[in-house]
């Protein structure tokens, strides 16, 4: 019996030391820590998966959170999650009565939440607050389509799974205005992720009410209430779109079995609820009647209201269904009891819809197109006219090409038959004057006198020469003056300026000296 | 030539122009309504219709004597309709969900064979189409999950209908339009189109949205989905068995 080292012997000592009980209680399996295998096996249940879905679906409510740096609103001051879940329940509550919840409504609800939550703050933040939430929930960020999440499916080995849904929906209500509805899955989130059928879990949420009732806890029992409410729409449109089918086209719902079984479950079910619902209602009135806090009687009159909506709901939908039968078989004697059609007739619904709708989309694509250009008929193309085309190529161009104004043109005409500005006998008139320079040096001055006598077109023709001949410009555009002077200026006479200012009527400037070319050299000679 | 032979002839051609006209109606047109007659009285007429619309790639489908001549084109043909014609920039996902929409409609309106016969005017809505299809839709997604209501093991996830589902059903653009990011402006642009293509008519006494399926479109539909779509998808469905999915 000795305390030492060896590990073995010490395991084995205390075991020797132990009474036939202790033995006995310790001989279970002793292994320590959880067992890995187990744990597999755990992930692969049905019930995890559901859990997993679940969770995965309250995703966009977490995202909101880290979403929140990029506005413009105070941070850190809001419990964004919070606040959705408001939204949503907002929106849940009025959802298929007279007056479903607008958009205002609910920003109007969540403005008021963050007020409460940070009163310091000035009001435009809170509209920011409750817009940003409001948004969210509807996916504006991608246009108001579904979220988009996946999560793993370990039942056999790996699988990615996409998992798509709403929360919020925009829809035309009942007066055309726009009202907000949740989708089922935003329900069950609200429901605190039961996912549940509807029906087993609106036994359980009575169950719940009850013995919530009797042990006195008002609060959650109003909430219980709530829930119940919730649970009779899913059902009331469940059955509603079941028969709305039926009387489209009988073949697309199973009335063989699955309908009689689900109409006859929902039957009795109905019966049940409202009967339990009438227990109910009894229960609170005698509870309201012998409650002695105010609180406690506020809270059972809104359950007891509450409660006689659901009843009402019922009561709507319990006719619907005892009517299903008959709806059915009207249906049929419609639809199905017909002459047999032609053999080269084709059924759109099973042969064609159904498989397009189930191939792959690059499939799908092609045979829906197919479909959809064959059904068209004959489309006529049109052909341009050439006389409109033409017409068209040269109308004049729409949109301004530039600064240019349409004066500053060129003509794109030959300068030799343009029209003269200055007739042949202004022309033989100007060039006599000018001739007579060829003898002596004459003034500008003094040939425009002369040119005067003849009119003032013969003087502008002389001086705009000589000025041209002076100083010719540089660009190729053709003025007026003739090319015809050219032989005068060119070889035999030669303008020159000495600085004497000119000094006659209309016309100012350097008065030129026009000299023959003989005499350049010889200056001074007059 | 005879003259006779050659007014026949101006008739016949008169008569093949008025198939590629479908918003005329004989009840409108005189002249429509006797070529129709003799059309439908005179084999030897008929003959001479039917060989010049074959000549101009038509092939002539019924003469309905509310409706007038129904032609359809053959789709290599002069009067052939593409889709990707229709609206420049088509993207394929486009051009899939105006097909799905197209077999939709004609679908809902007529379920059956025998409706495809039937001479009653159908009358649907853009909610209603959009309804309908989410509805198989529905179907569809049940049929991937398994008896404990999860998504199967083995399911496929690029089918068709999930590009229709990830659409919203209705949204506005900020000058009150319907924006392209919705099904519903899809749903009434393909009505729009049959009605200008004579198919169908705008029927708002019902309600904004509600569309009146006439004749023609239940006999273009009849012959077009017949041979040309039903074969496409049996060979469709002979590949997808020949050639083993990755997962089987």
């Amino acid at each position: 019996m000795s305390l030492s080292s060896a590990d073995d012997t010490s395991t084995v000592d205390a075991f020797s030391l132990l009474t036939s009980d202790e033995r006995e209680l310790l001989s279970g399996d002793i292994s320590s820590g959880v067992n890995v295998v187990e744990a597999m096996r755990l992930v692969a249940e049905p019930t995890f998966i559901r859990r997993v879905t679940v969770l995965a679906r309250s995703a966009p409510l977490h995202a909101m959170d880290i979403k929140e740096s990029w506005q413009q609103f105070t941070e850190d001051r809001y419990d964004l999650r919070g606040l959705a879940l408001a939204a949503l329940d907002a929106v849940v509550m009025r959802q298929g009565l007279e007056d479903e919840a607008t958009s205002q409504d609910v920003i109007d609800l969540l403005a008021r939440l963050a007020y409460r939550a940070a009163p310091d703050l000035p009001s435009t933040d809170h509209e920011a607050v409750a817009r940003f939430v409001l948004k969210e929930l509807l996916n504006d960020r991608n246009a108001g389509a579904k979220f988009l999440v996946h999560y793993s499916d370990y039942r056999e080995g790996h699988q990615r799974v996409p998992l798509s849904f709403h929360l919020l929906e925009e829809a035309p209500g009942r007066r055309g205005q726009v009202v907000l509805r949740a989708s089922v899955q935003a329900i069950n989130a609200l429901i605190g992720g039961l996912d549940l059928e509807v029906e087993d879990a609106q036994l359980a949420m009575d169950a719940v009410l009850r013995a919530q009732i009797s042990r006195g806890q008002w609060g959650r029992a109003e909430e219980s209430a709530t829930k119940s409410m919730l649970l009779s729409v899913a059902l009331a449109e469940k059955v509603r779109v079941l028969l709305a089918e039926t009387e489209h086209d009988v073949r697309t719902v199973d009335w063989a079995e699955r309908v009689p079984a689900l109409l006859e479950a929902a039957r009795s079910h109905l019966e049940d609820r409202l009967g339990a619902e009438d227990g109910l209602l009894d229960h609170m009135r005698e509870a309201r009647d012998n409650a002695g806090d105010d609180e406690v009687r506020a809270t059972c009159l809104r359950i007891m209201a509450l409660l006689g909506r659901c009843n009402q709901r019922h009561g709507e939908l319990h006719g619907t269904v005892l009517d299903a039968l008959r709806t059915f078989l009207d249906a049929q004697i419609d639809q199905r009891f017909r002459p047999i059609a032609q053999l080269r007739l084709v059924d759109l619904s099973d042969e064609i819809l159904a498989p397009i709708v189930r191939m792959t989309a690059a499939d799908a694509g092609d045979i829906a197109a197919l479909f959809a250009e064959a059904v068209a008929g004959p489309v006529v193309r049109r052909l341009p006219r050439l006389a409109e085309l033409y017409q068209l190529l040269l109308a004049p161009a729409r949109e301004p090409l530039g600064i240019i104004p349409e004066d500053d043109e060129p003509d794109i005409t030959d300068a030799a038959d343009d029209a003269q500005p200055f007739s042949e006998a202004e022309r033989g008139a100007a060039r006599a004057v000018l001739s007579t320079a060829l003898g002596r040096p004459r003034r500008l001055s003094e040939l425009l006198r002369e040119a005067a006598a003849h009119g003032r077109t013969v003087a502008d023709l002389v001086a705009l020469s000589v000025v041209w001949a002076f100083a010719p410009e540089d660009g190729d555009d053709d003025d007026e003056i003739p090319m015809e002077f050219e032989d005068l200026f060119a070889t035999r006479l030669l303008v020159l300026d000495d600085d004497t200012p000119l000094r006659h009527d209309g016309y100012s400037g350097a008065d030129l000296l026009v000299v023959p070319v003989g005499s350049a050299g010889e200056r001074g000679a007059v | 030539m005879n003259t006779e032979i050659l007014d026949e002839i101006r008739d016949a051609a008169t008569l093949v122009r008025y198939a590629c006209q479908p918003r005329l109606r004989p009840l409108a047109d005189k002249c429509y309504a006797e070529l129709l007659d003799r059309y439908r009285s005179s084999s030897q007429f008929r003959d001479l219709t039917d060989a010049i619309a074959d000549g101009l790639t038509l092939r002539i489908v019924a003469a309905h004597p509310e409706e007038g001549i129904v032609g359809h084109p053959r789709p290599d043909g002069i009067f052939g309709f593409r889709l990707i014609d229709y609206q420049k920039g088509l993207k394929p996902a486009d051009r899939m969900l105006l097909g799905l929409i197209h077999v939709a409609i004609a679908a809902r309106a007529y379920p059956t064979p025998s409706d495809l016969e039937e001479e009653t005017i159908r009358r649907v809505s853009v909610s209603d189409v959009d309804t309908f299809i989410r509805h198989l839709i529905d179907e569809l997604r049940e049929e991937t999950e398994d008896g404990s209501g999860l998504v199967a093991v083995n399911a496929e996830f690029d089918q068709a209908w999930r590009t229709y589902d990830a659409m919203p059903s209705q949204r506005t653009t900020a000058n009150r339009g319907l924006s392209q990011a919705c099904t519903h402006y899809w749903i009434t642009s393909v009505l729009d189109w049959l009605v200008t293509q004579g198919m169908a008519q705008k029927a708002t006494e019902f309600g904004p949205g509600h569309y009146r399926l006439l004749h023609r479109f239940r006999l273009q539909v009849a012959e077009a989905a017949g041979q040309a779509v039903y074969e496409k998808i049996a060979d469709v469905r002979r590949r997808s068995i020949a050639e083993p999915s990755e997962d089987g």
